[in-house]
């Protein structure tokens, strides 16, 4: 993986569009990024995934909350790794606590559709993981970060798998 | 619908050998209907197809663009400025569309990106089925509004074949009903089972494909 991507996002027939949008990883660091997107209502109350990714867990991990599993989209997925990511960890409610009913469900299997479509592109699947979680405290959260970068990097901390490929 | 279904990805990898700047192009219509080649699909094909070229070892910028259709030309032409600073096309509309481009756009190769393969319409999410072949004598008129031609594995003018299973459904697949046997509850249920007891005689295939290339001029609609 070079860490840099760019593509141009969006052109619709009405005449909007976005233009070529190119981001430069930068390597390294970028390279280790696991980004974390976990719906916002797997922790437990009073609980903050940011303040706590700041604390030292050995590698850069990116929370981002959503308000839904189901709002996680194959594309999203596929987005943050071209553009650098080492991995991405899906965190979402357990089964008999998610509010959207099937929302867990939609995105357990987008993540397999993800690992599926990466597999065909010859991308180590395991760069995307997916996990149900519920009441879970800020440090649980990232645990399950740092258990995905753990699938993906030979070591901790470490060159990442992908750079041997 | 018209119905595609992405190209396997080693394909379209292949296709794309030789060029730096690739513009993959969506169509809001039938190919976002049939979940081929729609906004959603682009957005998921132009990251994948970056990550796969890049472990490939030849990474090439790929920019995406949405027409509202492919197939008609005040569409197409939305995205002529961009077609210029690109060294190929990849469409992910069906094979009209893609034609379209490659006419309009005739100096820059246009690679299809999906495979067209039937007219359909979506029975539930995520599952969609034929519906009509285009044969260009439709009959269901007299089999009650069910296809033989395009919902039949031997598209039986007259049937069913008596390999329908005991649920109903095809021989062929187990998971596609018979629409023979369709045909005959439908009939049924209408008190009409005897009109199916008619031989129905050869189609005329002369307004199909089978009749070489189509092509319809109506005079009342030219200036």
């Amino acid at each position: 993986m070079t860490g840099r991507s760019r593509w141009a996002v969006g052109v619709r027939a009405d005449g909007q569009r976005e233009e070529a949008v190119a981001k430069e990883g930068s390597g390294g660091e970028q390279n280790r990024r696991v980004v974390l997107l976990y719906c916002h209502r797997v922790l437990r109350q009073g609980e903050s995934v940011g303040a706590a990714a700041d604390s030292s867990f050995g590698l850069p991990i990116q929370p981002v909350a959503v308000a839904c599993g189901s709002s996680v989209e194959v594309s999203h997925i596929l987005k943050i790794l071209a553009d650098g990511a080492a991995a991405v960890e899906v965190v979402t409610c357990a089964d008999d606590c998610c509010s959207s009913l099937l929302g867990s469900r939609r995105a357990q299997r987008r993540v397999e559709y993800a690992r599926q479509l990466l597999g065909q592109a010859g991308v180590d699947p395991a760069r995307v993981g997916h996990t149900l979680a519920s009441d879970a405290t800020s440090a649980e959260v990232l645990e399950l970060a740092v258990s995905r970068a753990k699938a993906v990097f030979s070591e901790m901390p470490g060159v990442p798998k992908g750079e041997d490929q | 619908m018209i119905f595609a279904e992405r190209k396997p990805l080693e394909e379209i990898v292949h296709s794309l050998n030789g060029y730096r700047r690739v513009l993959l192009v969506g169509c809001a219509t039938c190919a976002a209907e049939c979940a081929a080649g729609g906004e959603r699909e682009v957005e998921t094909l132009a990251p994948l197809l970056q990550l796969a070229l890049e472990n490939s070892g030849r990474p090439i910028e790929i920019a995406t663009a949405m027409l509202e259709k492919q197939c008609e030309w005040e569409f197409v032409e939305e995205i002529a400025e961009r077609v210029r600073g690109a060294d190929a096309v990849l469409s992910l509309a069906c094979g009209i569309g893609v034609q379209a481009l490659a006419e309009r756009y005739a100096d820059i190769p246009v690679i299809p990106g999906v495979n067209t393969s039937a007219l359909t319409m979506r029975e539930e999410l995520g599952v969609w089925a034929s519906r009509c072949a285009a044969c260009g004598d439709c009959l269901v008129g007299e089999t009650f509004g069910l296809c033989p031609i395009a919902r039949c594995a031997k598209s039986l003018l007259n049937g069913p074949c008596g390999g329908t299973r005991k649920d109903g459904k095809c021989e062929v697949d187990p998971e596609i009903d018979c629409v023979w046997n369709l045909i005959v509850e439908r009939a049924a249920s209408r008190g009409q089972l005897d009109t199916l007891r008619q031989n129905r005689s050869p189609k005329d295939w002369s307004n199909s494909g089978h009749g070489g290339p189509k092509r319809v001029v109506r005079q009342e609609m030219r200036l």
